[in-house]
C-alpha cells in the first residue's frame, strides 16, 4: 500500500466524494453536542420535506467516555463525519460504499457487514431503522433511515451516515490507538491525534467524571429548561433550540458524574426530549405547547 | 395431471436483521399457500429459502389454470322474489345482477328455513398468473415484522428494509405484477462484492446454482450445514473441538450469504471468567469457541461473509476488536469486585423494580420469604443457604457488566462470579447462578428460580399487563413453563394455590387479579403436560381432581403411561362415562341431594382451595346392602369396600401405580354390574340404593382422575 491516508485526508476524501454528490459542505456547530444528529443541520433540516444533502465534520462530546487518554478507543471527544440525503436515494446503500472506495479500501477483500442496529435517540425523540457497518468487525459507520425527529413522522425519509473517523483512520493506517492516528504534518513531521488532543482528554475527562460541578449543572439544565419553553412561545427557533442541546449536555455531564439515579434518569431524558419536541413542533407548524407521544 | 409450472419469487432487500427472517419467509409462504388453495390451484413443493439480502419462495409444479368449481348463492326469500304473476321482481333481478347473471338462470329452493331465489355460478378457469399477480403486492407487504419502516417517496409502503429488486417467474416467463417503484424481472444479484454485476436467470430451476455461481449460498440450510462443518474443521486444527452454540449458528446462518470461517488468536485475557470470554465474543463478534478438555483454547473463530478475504489483514482487525471489549469487560469486572455485592443490595432500594409494585430491593425480601415459606414444606432445604442467595441474587443487575447492553444475559452468573470471589459458599453461589435457568441442579436454586418467576408474574398481571394473545412482552408464558418443569423435575412439592396466596399476600396488592393469576398458571401447567406426550384428555382427566400441585398431576399421569395398554382404559372410561352419566342425571332430577356435592367440590378444588386427600365423601349416602337382589351388586360393592383401605393408603402415598391397579380391578366387576342391572328401576328405593352404590364407586376413581373426561373414540 502507499502512505496511508493521514486523518485530515480522511476528512477532505470524504467531504470531496459527498460534495461531488451534490451535498453542501456545512460546519460543526457551535456548542456541545453528543452526536452529530444534534446540529440543526440534520436535526431541523429533517423535519420538513425539502430536499436536502449535507456534509459535515462534528466533534463528539460524550462525558461518560472519558478516560483520561488512558483508553486506546475511548475517549471523551470523537469526530464524526455526518452526511445527511433527503429524500434518501435508493443506491444508499451503494453511494455509502462508493465513499469507502473513495477512500482506497478494496471491499472485497474485506469483511463488510450491514449490521442489524435500530438508531434511537431519545432526548431528541428520534428512531430510525438501519445497521451498524462493520468492516473486519470493526464498526465505522451508524447507517440509519430516520423515521422520527422530535416525535414528528418525518414526511420525507433521510438517509444519515455518521462515519466514526477515528475508526477508519485506525483500521487504514494500522494504528492501535486513537492517540497514534496521524492528524497531519507540520513542518515535515507528523502530527499525531494524541499530539492535538492529549490535554484535551485529560482535562475533560477530570472535569466530566470529578470536578463538573453538579448543584450548578442542575441548576443550569432547570433554568435552560424554562428557558426554551419561553422562547418557543416566542417563536425564537434557534435560541430555543440551542436550550435544548445546553440541557442534553448538561444532562451527559451529571449522568457522567454519577449524579442520576436510575429513576431520575429516565424522566430527565423525558424532559429533555419535551423540550426537542417543542422546538421540533415550532419548526413545522409555529408555536404550540408540545404533548408527549 | 394438468399443465404446471415452477413458480418463483426472490423480494431483493438490503440487509434484514436476523430474526426477522425465518418468521417473514414462513409467513409469505404460508400466504402464497393459501391463495393457491383458495382458488383450488395445485401444487407441488413450497420450498422456503432466505439470506439477509432476499426472501425466497419457490413452488413446484404449479398448475397453470384453477379447477373450475360451482358454487350456489343464496338470494332473497321466494316471496319477495317473485310478484302475484310469478314475475322475478326487482329484488331477483338486482341479485342476479350481483351474480352477473340473467334472470333466466334464477331458480327457487327450500332449504329448511323456507323458500329462497338462487343461481349458480361457475368460478375458476382463470389463469394463475392472473391470480399471483393481482394476489402478491398485498401478500408481500402483509409479512409480519417485528419492526417496519418506511423509505422516500412511497408513503403507504413500508417494510423491514428497503426492497430494492424483485425477481419473479412462472415457468420460463418473467412473473409480472404492480409494486410501488419497482418492476419484477429476470434479473437477480450476486455476492455484494464477490458478484455485484446482474445475474439473469433464464428459468426458476437454475436460481439457487445461478446464485452460487455468484457466490451466494440462497439455501439457508447448505449455509447452515457448511458453517458448522467449516468451524469444527477450523477448531479441530487448533486441537480442541467446538463449542456448540445453536443459537449463534442460526444468527450467524442468517447474516452471511457466503460463509468463511477466519480463526484467530486471543492473545492473554484466559483467566477472565469464562461465560464473559464466550458472551463478550459471542455478543460483539458473533465469534465461537474451541475447547480442549474443557478448557477454552485462546483462539477464537469468525464467519465472515468474504470469499476474497485477505485473512492476514483481517485477522487483525477482528483480534484488536476483541481485545478491546475483553478490556473493557475485564475493566468492569475489576470495578465491580471493588465494590462487592453487598452495598449494591443497599443500593437495590433506590431503583424501581416494577412501577406501582415496589423496588428491588422489595422484590429481594419477598423473594426471601416467599422461598423460606415454599422452602419449609420440603426435607431437603437449606434455609441459610436460600437467604444468603436469595439476598444477593438481584444485586448484579447493578453491576457495571451487568449493565452494559452485551453483557445483561449474564445476570445470574455475574452474580454467582462475584458471589464466589467474595468468599460466599459455594451452594449460595451456585443458587445465584442457576436462577434464572430452568434446570436448577439444588432445591435452593430450584426455589429462587420459582420464586422470581411467580413473583414477575404476579406483578405483571397486578400492573395489568397479561400476555394477550401472540403478545407476551415479559415472557411470562415462558416463565410459567419454566416454573412447572423446574417442580416436576425437582418433584417439588409446591402448591399453586397456596404460593400464590403468599405472592399477593408479600406484594400486598392484587386480590382482584388472583383468579386470572390462578388460571393463567394452570393453563400454563396443562399445556406443560400435554407438551411431555400425554394425550389431552388424561391431562383433564387428572386436572380435573388434582391440578393445584403440579408434580402430583404429573405422578399420576406417569403411572397412567405406565399401566396403559390401551384397551383396559378405553374400558375404564366407558364405564366410568356411564356411571358419570346416569348419577348425574340422578342429581339433575334431583333424587339423592348429596350428590350436588360432587360438583361443587370439584370446582372447588380445580379453582385450588381443596386440600389434598380431605375431600368430603360423607355427603353420598352408603348403599344398604340388604336391598341387593343382584349378586352383580354385592360382588361391586363388596370388592369397592374392599380396596379401599389399601386405595386410601396408596394415594396417601402417592403410589399412583398401585393405586390405578386398585381401581382397575374394579372395572370388570363395573361391566357385569352394568350387564346385569338395570339402575333405573320403578321402585324409588331400589334405584337411590343402586344410585349410591355407583356413586360411591365413582367417588373412589375421583381419588385417582376424573375418567369419565377420557376421550373414547369408536
Amino acid at each position: 500500500m502507499s502512505e496511508p491516508l493521514s486523518f485530515q485526508d480522511i476528512v477532505r476524501k470524504l467531504q470531496d466524494y459527498w460534495i461531488s454528490k451534490g451535498c453542501v459542505l456545512m460546519q460543526p456547530y457551535s456548542s456541545e453536542v453528543g452526536a452529530g444528529t444534534f446540529n440543526p443541520a440534520s436535526f431541523l433540516k429533517v423535519l420538513d420535506d425539502k430536499p436536502w444533502r449535507c456534509v459535515y465534520v462534528e466533534p463528539a462530546k460524550r462525558p461518560r467516555d472519558a478516560r483520561y487518554a488512558e483508553n486506546p478507543l475511548r475517549v471523551y471527544q470523537h469526530w464524526q463525519m455526518q452526511v445527511i440525503l433527503k429524500p434518501a436515494p435508493e443506491d444508499a446503500q451503494e453511494l455509502y460504499l462508493e465513499s469507502l472506495r473513495a477512500l482506497g479500501i478494496p471491499l472485497e477483500r474485506h469483511d463488510l457487514r450491514f449490521t442489524e442496529d435500530d438508531w434511537e435517540s431519545p432526548t431528541l425523540g428520534a428512531w430510525g431503522l438501519g445497521w451498524q457497518v462493520d468492516l473486519d468487525g470493526i464498526e465505522i459507520t451508524q447507517f440509519t433511515y430516520f423515521q422520527q425527529m422530535g416525535a414528528i413522522d418525518l414526511p420525507v425519509i433521510p438517509v444519515e451516515y455518521t462515519y466514526g473517523l477515528e475508526r477508519i483512520a485506525m483500521f487504514l493506517q494500522g494504528v492501535d490507538s486513537i492517540f497514534d492516528i496521524v492528524w497531519g504534518e507540520v513542518d515535515g513531521k507528523s502530527l499525531t491525534w494524541g499530539d492535538v488532543f492529549y490535554q484535551n482528554e485529560k482535562d475533560f475527562s477530570a472535569y466530566s467524571l470529578k470536578e463538573a460541578d453538579t448543584d450548578y449543572l442542575r441548576r443550569a439544565f432547570d433554568h435552560y429548561e424554562a428557558e426554551c419553553h419561553r422562547l418557543v412561545s416566542k417563536g425564537l427557533l434557534m435560541p430555543a433550540y440551542d436550550a435544548v442541546i445546553k440541557c442534553s449536555h448538561f444532562f451527559n455531564l451529571l449522568d457522567a458524574r454519577g449524579a442520576i439515579s436510575v429513576t431520575e434518569r429516565a424522566a430527565t431524558i423525558l424532559r429533555v426530549r419535551k423540550l426537542a419536541m417543542a422546538v421540533a413542533k415550532l419548526y413545522v407548524g409555529g408555536p404550540g405547547e408540545a404533548e408527549d407521544a | 395431471m394438468p399443465d404446471t409450472r415452477t413458480f418463483l419469487l426472490e423480494i431483493g432487500v438490503e440487509e434484514i436483521p436476523a430474526s426477522y427472517l425465518e418468521p417473514a419467509v414462513t409467513a409469505l409462504a404460508e400466504e402464497i399457500k393459501k391463495v393457491l388453495k383458495d382458488a383450488g390451484v395445485s401444487h407441488g413443493e413450497i420450498k422456503k429459502m432466505w439470506t439477509p439480502r432476499r426472501l425466497v419462495v419457490i413452488a413446484k409444479d404449479v398448475a397453470l389454470v384453477n379447477l373450475k368449481k360451482t358454487f350456489e348463492f343464496q338470494g332473497p326469500p321466494a316471496r319477495i322474489a317473485k310478484d302475484a304473476k310469478g314475475k322475478w321482481t326487482v329484488q331477483a333481478t338486482k341479485f342476479a345482477k350481483s351474480h352477473g347473471a340473467d334472470t333466466a338462470a334464477l331458480y327457487i329452493k327450500e332449504n329448511n328455513k323456507g323458500s329462497y331465489v338462487c343461481v349458480k355460478k361457475e368460478v375458476g378457469g382463470k389463469k394463475t398468473t392472473d391470480l399471483l399477480a393481482d394476489s402478491l403486492p398485498s401478500i408481500i407487504f402483509k409479512i409480519p415484522f417485528p419492526r417496519r419502516m418506511r423509505w422516500t417517496r412511497y408513503k403507504t409502503v413500508n417494510f423491514a428494509r428497503p426492497v430494492r429488486w424483485l425477481c419473479a417467474f412462472f415457468g420460463n416467463d418473467v412473473l409480472e405484477f404492480q409494486f410501488p417503484g419497482l418492476t419484477p424481472s429476470n434479473k437477480t444479484y450476486g455476492h455484494r462484492f464477490a458478484h455485484p454485476e446482474p445475474i439473469t436467470i433464464d428459468h426458476p430451476d437454475e436460481y439457487v446454482q445461478k446464485l452460487k455461481d455468484g457466490f451466494v449460498l440462497v439455501d439457508q440450510n447448505e449455509r447452515k450445514a457448511q458453517i458448522l462443518a467449516e468451524l469444527s474443521k477450523a477448531a479441530k486444527k487448533l486441537g480442541g473441538k467446538l463449542v456448540e452454540n445453536q443459537e449463534l449458528i442460526d444468527e450467524v446462518t442468517n447474516l452471511v450469504e457466503c460463509p468463511e470461517v477466519l480463526s484467530c488468536d486471543l492473545g492473554g485475557f484466559m483467566d477472565l471468567p469464562r461465560e464473559v470470554l464466550q458472551t463478550a465474543l459471542a455478543k460483539h463478534q458473533r465469534a465461537f469457541v474451541a475447547e480442549k478438555k474443557g478448557k477454552l483454547l485462546p483462539h477464537f473463530l469468525v464467519v465472515t461473509n468474504s470469499p476474497k478475504l485477505e485473512p492476514e489483514h483481517s485477522r487483525k482487525w477482528f483480534e484488536r476488536m476483541a481485545v478491546s471489549r475483553l478490556e473493557d469487560a475485564d475493566f468492569f469486572i475489576r470495578e465491580d469486585l471493588k465494590k462487592g455485592l453487598e452495598p449494591l443490595v443497599e443500593e437495590e432500594a433506590r431503583v424501581e423494580w416494577v412501577k406501582g409494585i415496589g423496588t428491588l430491593s422489595d422484590k429481594t425480601g419477598w423473594l426471601t420469604e416467599l422461598g423460606v415459606s415454599l422452602g419449609s414444606k420440603m426435607d431437603a432445604f437449606n434455609k441459610d443457604v436460600y437467604e444468603r442467595a436469595a439476598h444477593l441474587a438481584k444485586a448484579d443487575l447493578l453491576t457495571n457488566l451487568v449493565r452494559e447492553k452485551e453483557f445483561t444475559s449474564l445476570q445470574g452468573i455475574a452474580g454467582a462470579i462475584y458471589a464466589e470471589r467474595s468468599g460466599e459458599p459455594r451452594e449460595v453461589c451456585n443458587a445465584i447462578r442457576e436462577q434464572y435457568t430452568d434446570s436448577p441442579s439444588s432445591n435452593e436454586s430450584a426455589i429462587l428460580a420459582i420464586s422470581d418467576r411467580l413473583l414477575n408474574i404476579a406483578a405483571t398481571f397486578i400492573v395489568g399487563k397479561p400476555p394477550k394473545g401472540s403478545s407476551d412482552p415479559f415472557a411470562l408464558r415462558r416463565q410459567a413453563a419454566a416454573i412447572m418443569k423446574i417442580i416436576i423435575d425437582r418433584e417439588l412439592p409446591v402448591r399453586l394455590s397456596t404460593a400464590l396466596d403468599r405472592v399477593l399476600q408479600l406484594i400486598g396488592k392484587g386480590e382482584d387479579k388472583r383468579e386470572a393469576i390462578y388460571g393463567f398458571l394452570t393453563d400454563r401447567l396443562r399445556l406443560f403436560l400435554t407438551d411431555q406426550d400425554f394425550a389431552y384428555d388424561w391431562v383433564d382427566a387428572v386436572l380435573a381432581v388434582a391440578g393445584d400441585e403440579p408434580y402430583d398431576s404429573y405422578s399420576r399421569l406417569s403411572a397412567f403411561r405406565e399401566l396403559d395398554k390401551g384397551e383396559e382404559f378405553r374400558l375404564v372410561a366407558v364405564g366410568q362415562k356411564r356411571v358419570a352419566n346416569i348419577t348425574r342425571n340422578t342429581r339433575n332430577t334431583r333424587t339423592p341431594a348429596g350428590h350436588f356435592h360432587y360438583y361443587s367440590e370439584l370446582a372447588l378444588r380445580s379453582q385450588g382451595h381443596n386440600t389434598h386427600n380431605t375431600r368430603n365423601t360423607h355427603n353420598t349416602p352408603s348403599p344398604d346392602s340388604s336391598l341387593f337382589d343382584h349378586k352383580e351388586e354385592s360382588n361391586l360393592w363388596e370388592k369397592a369396600e374392599r380396596i379401599r383401605p389399601d386405595l386410601e393408603s396408596a394415594i396417601e402415598k402417592r403410589d399412583y401405580k398401585k393405586a390405578l391397579q386398585l381401581l382397575l380391578s374394579l372395572r370388570p366387576l363395573i361391566d357385569k354390574f352394568f350387564d346385569e342391572v338395570f339402575v333405573m328401576v320403578a321402585d324409588e328405593k331400589i334405584r337411590n340404593n343402586r344410585l349410591y352404590l355407583l356413586a360411591k364407586v365413582r367417588d373412589e376413581f375421583l381419588k385417582l382422575a376424573d375418567f369419565s373426561r377420557i376421550v373414547v373414540e369408536g
